[in-house]
């Protein structure tokens, strides 16, 4: 593995093709709480889940349920088989305001990479951007990382612990990536 | 509705032009990322067949499209980890 | 012809067209990175807006639910798997 990380490195560092910018940003250290949801929380939650979509994938059939209920629990046995994820605090408020960002953003996104296909001559430079970024392990950069992809312009390449080698589609491009950390920070109540 | 099935051609002809970028590559990723948008595509045709012939059953199939685009993407991972592997 | 099917039908095409842009990028952008961002932005906004046409035109609670379940399967899966494809291309190179 350390090969193959040393070879992307090197790949990335090629001058002329793929500038590199680096931001260096003390990250802080950030304490997360080692709660694990309970095993019976998790079949409840997991069995409750799977039933509200079986009951969407199959409105008012109570026939189906012969199917449904064995699929269920099979489906409930197998998320017991994954390692339990640290119970993470989410914002109510948060999340909305986390939507909407979120949308308004994909809809940028989507007509920015539509005008610049649909641009008669060619003059965006790709370009790579390292970010480090200060959120805390887990869900909170999980979920930064793949935000980013759906920003205009921007897209997350790799991640290497809080180093994330992200992709601007020209090298013009200043994503506002501090406001997606505060909305980040916003939606798990950090 | 007489627009929608024109829609749905569109959408076709989209996928069947992004089959361009699967032959010409150049790498395994950009054939793999070709796949997903016809995936793509594939679900969208469905959802504007669904409603253009008014059979529900097409928006279930649609649903299954979206799972197996999943699955072939982490197929497609998995099998690049493995060579990088050996 | 109602207001509901005609918003609807606006919002599929309005999908298609970003369907066609999508198409256009991943054939007209210099490398596989550039491609990745006409694939998992463009297709994401055209099926959620086909989605939403979709689910105006037929007008039922339980056929937007497995809609919007569609929409966020392709969505995540799209965000990941780009990010995966980009890593792959970044680390690999073939």
């Amino acid at each position: 593995m350390v090969r193959v990380d040393e070879k992307a490195r090197s790949s990335r560092q090629k001058p002329d093709l793929l500038p590199v910018i680096v931001q260096d940003r003390s990250s802080l250290p950030v304490k997360v709480g080692d709660t694990h949801p309970s095993t019976i929380a998790r079949t409840a939650l997991a069995a409750a889940v799977l039933a509200v979509l079986w009951w969407i994938l199959n409105p008012g059939d109570r026939l189906s349920w012969i199917i449904g209920v064995p699929t269920i629990l099979l489906g409930t046995g197998t998320v017991l088989l994954l390692p339990p994820a640290r119970s993470q605090h989410i914002s109510v408020a948060g999340s909305l305001r986390f939507v909407a960002y979120f949308i308004v953003q994909t809809v940028l996104g989507a007509v920015d990479v539509a005008r610049r296909a649909f641009h008669p001559f060619w003059v965006q430079q790709p370009a790579f951007l390292i970010w480090e970024t200060d959120l805390p392990e887990g869900p909170p950069r999980w979920m930064f990382a793949n935000t980013v992809t759906l920003l205009p312009g921007t897209l997350t390449a790799d991640i290497d612990g809080p180093r994330l080698t992200i992709n601007l589609l020209d090298r013009d491009l200043t994503p506002d990536l501090p406001t997606l950390e505060a909305r980040v920070r916003d939606l798990f109540a950090l | 509705m007489i627009v929608l099935p024109f829609i749905a051609t569109l959408l076709l002809l989209t996928a069947l032009v992004g089959l361009i970028r699967i032959l010409r590559g150049p790498t395994t990723a950009d054939r793999m990322l070709a796949a997903q948008l016809i995936g793509t595509s594939g679900v969208a045709i469905l959802l504007v067949m669904g409603v253009a012939s008014g059979n529900r059953a097409l928006f279930d199939v649609a649903l299954v499209f979206a799972i197996l685009a999943a699955i072939a993407l982490t197929t497609f991972l998995a099998t690049a980890r493995l060579e990088r592997q050996s | 012809m109602s207001w509901a099917e005609l918003l609807g039908v606006g919002l599929m095409g309005l999908g298609a067209v970003f369907f066609v842009a999508g198409t256009v990028g991943i054939l007209r952008f210099p490398d596989v990175f550039s491609r990745l961002h006409a694939v998992t932005k463009a297709d994401n906004l055209g099926l959620g807006l086909v989605a939403a046409g979709t689910g105006i035109m037929t007008a039922d609670g339980f056929v937007a639910a497995k809609l919007a379940l569609v929409w966020l399967l392709i969505a995540v899966s799209g965000a990941i798997g780009g990010h995966l494809i980009a890593r792959h291309a970044l680390r690999d190179k073939t």
